[in-house]
C-alpha cells in the first residue's frame, strides 16, 4: 500500500461523517427551536446523548469481540475489543464532562449521585481498569484472554449496576431529568437528535477503523521485530 | 459423587494450609479492624448518624479485607507451582472453580463472624432476634463477591502490577452485590420488617446467581496456561 | 458563566477532544507504517 494515499472506504466514510456533522450542527443551532425552560444550554443534549449512545455501542462491541476471541482465539478480535474500549472511554469521558456542564445551570449543581450519573462514572472506571489490565499484562496471548474475560464481565455488569443503584436511591429525592428522553421533546428536537445519533455512529466507525489500523500496524511491527531477532 | 469428592479434596487442602499458617485470616482480620477504627474518626462517636452508617462501615471493612485475602490466597497458589499441579490433576476446571470460591467464601465468612460482634459492641447496634437472618445476609453478600474475586485474583496475579490491580478490577464490578448487602444489613440493623429485608435479599440472591454463573463459565479461560 | 458559556464550553471540549484523538491516531498510523516499510527493507537486505 502506498502510504500517501488513503483507502477509498476511509475517504468515503470521512466525507460522509463531515457532511453529517455539518448537517447536525446546522440543525442543532439554526433549525431546532430553543427549549423554553432551560434555554440555549439544552442544546448540549444533542451531543451529550449521542456520546452516551456511542460509548454504549463501543462497550457492546468490546463484549461481543471478547466473546468471539475466547471462542476462536483469533488475535484480531482482541485488537478490535481493545480499540473499541479506548474509543468508548473517550466518549464516556465526553459524557461525564458535558453532563455536569449541562447540569450546573439547570440543576445548580455539577453533579448528583443519581443512578444514571453514578452508573456512567462506574462504567468509566470499569473500562479504565480494562485498559490498565491490557497494558499491564506482559504475556500478550494470556493477557488477551484476561482482557476478554474482564471485558465480558464488565459489560454484563453495567445494567446490573444501574438497576442496583436505582433501587438503592429510591428512598432519596432524585433530580427530575427535566425535558429528557421523549417526555417533553418537540418533534423537531427528536429529529435533530436522530441525525446527531447517526452522525456520532459514523464518527465512531471512523475512529474505530483508525484505531484498529494502529493496533494491526503495531502487531506487524512487533512480528517483524521478533522475526529479525530470532 | 466424584465431583463432590474432588471439590472437597481441593477445599480441604486450602483449609488445612490456612489452618497451619493462619496467615490470610489474621491479615484480613487485623486489616478489617484498622478500617473500622479509621471510620470511627469520620463520624462523631455516639452520634445518630453512626448507626445509619454502621452497615456501610461493616461492608467496606469486609470487602477491603476480603480483597486482601483474595489476592493472598491466589499468590499462595503460585508459590511452588501449586496451580500448575492443580491443573495437571484430572479434575474438571469448573470443580476447581467451585472449590476455590467455596474456600474464599469460608475465609471471608469467618472474618465476618469475628468482625460483626466487634462492630455491634463498638457502634452500639441492636439486632434483637434477627441473628439468623443477619448471618444469612453476611453469607449471601459474599457469594457474588467471592465468585468475581476468584476469577479476578487469578487475573491480577499474572499482571505486572500484581496485587495492586485486584481492587481496581474488583470493586467497580462488584458494586451491585455490595450495595444490596449494605441495604439488607441496614434494614436488619434498623429493625425493619422481615418482608422488607426479603425484598433486598431477593435482589442480592439474583446478583449472586448472575455473578456466580458468569464467572463459572469464564474461569477456565483465566487459568489455562 | 452564563447559559451560553456552558454551551460553548461543552461543545469546545467535545471538538477539541475528538480532534486531538483523531490527530494522534493519524500520527501513529503514519509513523507505524513508516516503521513497517523500514523494517521490511531491512529484512530484505539482510536476506
Amino acid at each position: 500500500m502506498n502510504k500517501k494515499s488513503i483507502e477509498p472506504l476511509y475517504l468515503l466514510l470521512l466525507i460522509v461523517t463531515f457532511l453529517l456533522m455539518g448537517i447536525s450542527l446546522y440543525l442543532i443551532f439554526i433549525v431546532t427551536p430553543t427549549e423554553r425552560t432551560m434555554g440555549e444550554v439544552q442544546k448540549i443534549f444533542y451531543f451529550h446523548v449521542p456520546s452516551a449512545w456511542t460509548a454504549f455501542l463501543a462497550f457492546f462491541i468490546v463484549c461481543i469481540a471478547s466473546i468471539v476471541f475466547l471462542k476462536t482465539g483469533d488475535a484480531k478480535w482482541d485488537k478490535l475489543a481493545g480499540s473499541s474500549a479506548e474509543i468508548g472511554i473517550l466518549f464516556t469521558t465526553l459524557v461525564l464532562i458535558t453532563g455536569p456542564l449541562w447540569a450546573k445551570p439547570v440543576w445548580h449543581v455539577y453533579w448528583t449521585w443519581d443512578a444514571r450519573l453514578t452508573t456512567s462514572f462506574i462504567l468509566w472506571l470499569i473500562y479504565i481498569a480494562y485498559l490498565m489490565l491490557r497494558s499491564y499484562t506482559a504475556d500478550s496471548e494470556r493477557g488477551a484472554r484476561f482482557a476478554a474475560v474482564f471485558g465480558i464481565i464488565g459489560f454484563i455488569d453495567v445494567p446490573i449496576v444501574y438497576m442496583s443503584i436505582r433501587w438503592w436511591r429510591t428512598l432519596h429525592p432524585s433530580p427530575v431529568m427535566a425535558g429528557n428522553e421523549g417526555s417533553g421533546l418537540a418533534p423537531e428536537m427528536v429529529r435533530t437528535l436522530m441525525v446527531s445519533l447517526v452522525t456520532f455512529t459514523f464518527l465512531f466507525c471512523i475512529l474505530l477503523m483508525f484505531r484498529y489500523k494502529v493496533a494491526m500496524l503495531k502487531s506487524t511491527v512487533d512480528y517483524i521485530k521478533s522475526k529479525m531477532d530470532s | 459423587m466424584a465431583a463432590f469428592r474432588q471439590i472437597f479434596a481441593i477445599l480441604r487442602k486450602d483449609l488445612l494450609l490456612e489452618l497451619r499458617s493462619k496467615e490470610v485470616l489474621t491479615t484480613m482480620l487485623v486489616f478489617a479492624l484498622v478500617v473500622v477504627v479509621l471510620f470511627n474518626f469520620v463520624f462523631d462517636p455516639g452520634a445518630e448518624e453512626v448507626k445509619v452508617t454502621a452497615p456501610g462501615i461493616l461492608w467496606v471493612a469486609i470487602v477491603f479485607a476480603g480483597n486482601l485475602g483474595l489476592s493472598r490466597t491466589f499468590a499462595r497458589e503460585q508459590e511452588n507451582g501449586v496451580i500448575q499441579g492443580l491443573l495437571l490433576c484430572p479434575i474438571d476446571r469448573s470443580y476447581l472453580f467451585v472449590a476455590k470460591v467455596l474456600g474464599n467464601i469460608i475465609f471471608i465468612f469467618l472474618l465476618e463472624v469475628v468482625i460483626l460482634p466487634v462492630m455491634i459492641v463498638l457502634f452500639d447496634v441492636h439486632i434483637g432476634g434477627a441473628w439468623p437472618m443477619l448471618l444469612l445476609v453476611l453469607l449471601l453478600g459474599i457469594i457474588g463477591f467471592a465468585s468475581v474475586g476468584t476469577v479476578f485474583s487469578a487475573i491480577s496475579a499474572n499482571t505486572k502490577s500484581r496485587e495492586v490491580m485486584l481492587p481496581i478490577l474488583l470493586f467497580p464490578v462488584t458494586i451491585p452485590v455490595i450495595l444490596s448487602s449494605i441495604k439488607s444489613t441496614a434494614y436488619l440493623f434498623a429493625g425493619r420488617e422481615l418482608s422488607e429485608v426479603w425484598s433486598w435479599l431477593r435482589v442480592l440472591v439474583g446478583f449472586d446467581v448472575v455473578f456466580f454463573v458468569v464467572c463459572f463459565i469464564l474461569y477456565e479461560y483465566v487459568i489455562e496456561e | 458563566m452564563g447559559n451560553l458559556g456552558f454551551l460553548f464550553t461543552a461543545y469546545s471540549v467535545v471538538w477539541v477532544a475528538l480532534f486531538i484523538y483523531l490527530v494522534s491516531l493519524a500520527k501513529k498510523i503514519t509513523s507505524l507504517s513508516r516503521e513497517v516499510d523500514m523494517l521490511k527493507q531491512k529484512a530484505e537486505k539482510s536476506e
